[in-house]
């Protein structure tokens, strides 16, 4: 008898002990290690409750919010890599102490990448650029084969980049996969999906054809940065990396959405995600200016690769703007009709262009 | 008397055949433009709105920002949008076959819940009106309202495919 009240009483512990730390605790706005906001408690409503939107709602809200979340990720994780798992949570635990992104190539979608040249093309086309450049970010685990874990594969980046100049053959495709590999095993974090200061340096150097103006010494921004893929895996193990930025002219200033910001942003030290000392992160438009004195202008039309790039670019261009389709508003043919014979220069991580959806919105 | 009986019967039973393969006749799409101003005014509230729709030179393009789904079978639509990339979003789809209405439909909640991501990482003040937009299905077309006055939009929708 004395045992059962015991098993009724731990089991009746186990559901109640998390459902008060649940309401006891404050609700968090932040996941450093998801890098995104989380849900709140979701407003009833008759409407909602009637369609099912409540209970999904819901149901997001309290897994966001479980108590110890983090803890317990972390621990699911452990456990998974103990059993031998090396993909985990969309990362693969590498070799060397390197965790590239799982992207196979069963995951990308071809149809769609070939819309997006379809969308780059009638882009370029309408912008009267001077030029127009693709550069095709490849993914770490693309670059770095030797670091996948055994059995592990990763996408084809020579034939995406093949794709991209057949269909855009007014366009000069840049070749990074050649560059990047160059650079070795340094050219990607080890720990974050992006490429680090020595792969945007190889990047720099591709797309100007060893003749670029930056000569500029990386300086040490960070070295505790834990990035995307680190928050993926949750490795106890894991080595932090290295961020270096490359310091520009004191004339160099940038705005975004109308305001002021840093080229680079100090408070990003004190911040889980240390790649948002570059700009603070992403915005729709960012204009730099106060680069060289030669009027030049390039639009590059990006996602977050292109954000540790654009200081480089300073050195070769008057103005730098940088468009994130994403989070863009407005209208990219007032952008281009302002600075025709513009340096047109789209980038983007070849994965990213199989599943992005906004690149429309540059022909609105 | 018997072959006549025989012979009547399998050609009843043969224009039976027939008359349940016989394509459903589709009513005309409704003019998009008009309809999109019926709609847009009915929320006086809205902000400075832009406007795409089938009749645009790039018409198949601009659709790739709302749906992924093969624009060959969409008879028309409109998507009206805020200038300022704030949550206002009002659509119409006219399918051109109302067995692809399901499949659009998907497609255009998939569209607003990338936006609620979108606005969840970077404008956090526009998620609750697109937590409340509304993915309707009526015939042959599919609407998205994401806007304050998603009842008085929906209304018109409902009024102008009549």
């Amino acid at each position: 008898m004395n045992k059962k009240i015991i098993y009724a009483v731990v089991f009746f512990l186990c559901l109640a002990v998390p459902l008060a730390a649940h309401l006891i605790a404050p609700d968090r706005t932040f996941s450093d290690n998801e890098n995104r906001t989380l849900a709140k408690m979701p407003r009833a409503t008759a409407k909602g409750v009637f369609s099912g939107k409540f209970q999904s709602d819901l149901e997001t809200y309290l897994t966001d919010q479980f108590p110890l979340r983090d803890g317990a990720a972390a621990a699911v994780s452990a456990i998974r890599k103990a059993a031998g798992r090396r993909d985990i949570g969309g990362a693969y635990i590498g070799r060397g102490g390197y965790y590239p992104e799982v992207h196979r190539e069963e995951d990308l979608d071809r149809e769609k990448y070939a819309k997006n040249l379809a969308l780059i093309k009638k882009i370029g086309e309408r912008s009267g650029a001077g030029s127009v450049k693709l550069m095709l970010v490849p993914c770490a685990g693309s670059v770095m084969r030797d670091k996948l874990p055994l059995f592990a594969s990763s996408y084809d980046p020579e034939s995406y980049c093949e794709m991209a100049r057949d269909a855009l053959p007014g366009a000069e495709v840049i070749d990074l996969c050649s560059a990047l590999r160059e650079a070795g095993d340094g050219a990607f974090y080890r720990t974050d999906h992006h490429w680090s200061a020595s792969g945007v340096l190889a990047a720099y150097r591709a797309l100007t054809r060893g003749a670029g103006a930056y000569s500029g010494e990386p300086e040490l921004f960070s070295d505790s940065f834990l990035g995307t893929t680190y928050s993926k895996v949750l490795d106890p193990a894991a080595a932090p990396d290295e961020v270096y930025i490359f310091p520009v002219a004191d004339s160099v200033t940038a705005e975004a959405d109308g305001r002021e910001i840093p080229v680079y942003d100090a408070d990003a030290a004190t911040r889980k995600d240390k790649y948002t000392v570059f700009f603070g992160g992403n915005y729709g438009t960012v204009t730099v200016t106060g680069g060289a004195d030669n009027g030049k202008v390039a639009v590059v039309v990006k996602d977050s690769f292109a954000n540790s790039l654009a200081p480089l670019l300073t050195a070769d261009y008057g103005t730098v703007i940088l468009i994130d389709p994403r989070y863009f508003a407005g209208s990219f043919d007032s952008v281009t009709a302002a600075h025709p014979g513009c340096d047109l220069i789209f980038l983007f991580e070849i994965s990213g262009l199989c599943e992005n959806g906004d690149l429309a919105k540059l022909l609105m | 008397m018997r072959k006549m009986v025989a012979l009547t019967l399998a050609a009843v039973f043969v224009l039976c055949f027939v008359s349940c393969g016989k394509k459903e006749e589709t009513e005309p799409m409704v003019s998009m433009y008009d309809l999109r101003v019926m709609m847009l005014a009915a929320d006086e509230t809205l902000p400075e709105m832009k406007s795409v729709s089938s009749s645009d030179e790039d018409a198949e393009s601009l659709f790739g920002y709302l749906s992924d789904v093969d624009y060959s079978k969409v008879e028309g639509y409109f998507l009206s949008y805020a200038a300022e990339g704030d949550s206002y979003e009002i659509a119409v789809v006219a399918m051109r076959n109302a067995g692809d209405v399901p499949a659009m439909k998907e497609s255009v909640e998939k569209h607003v819940a990338g936006r609620i991501e979108l606005y969840r990482n970077y404008k956090p003040e526009q998620v609750p009106r697109a937590e409340e937009a509304s993915v309707t299905v009526s015939g042959r077309y599919v609407a998205l309202v994401m806007c304050d006055r998603a009842d008085a939009v929906l209304e018109a929708f409902k009024k102008g495919i009549k």
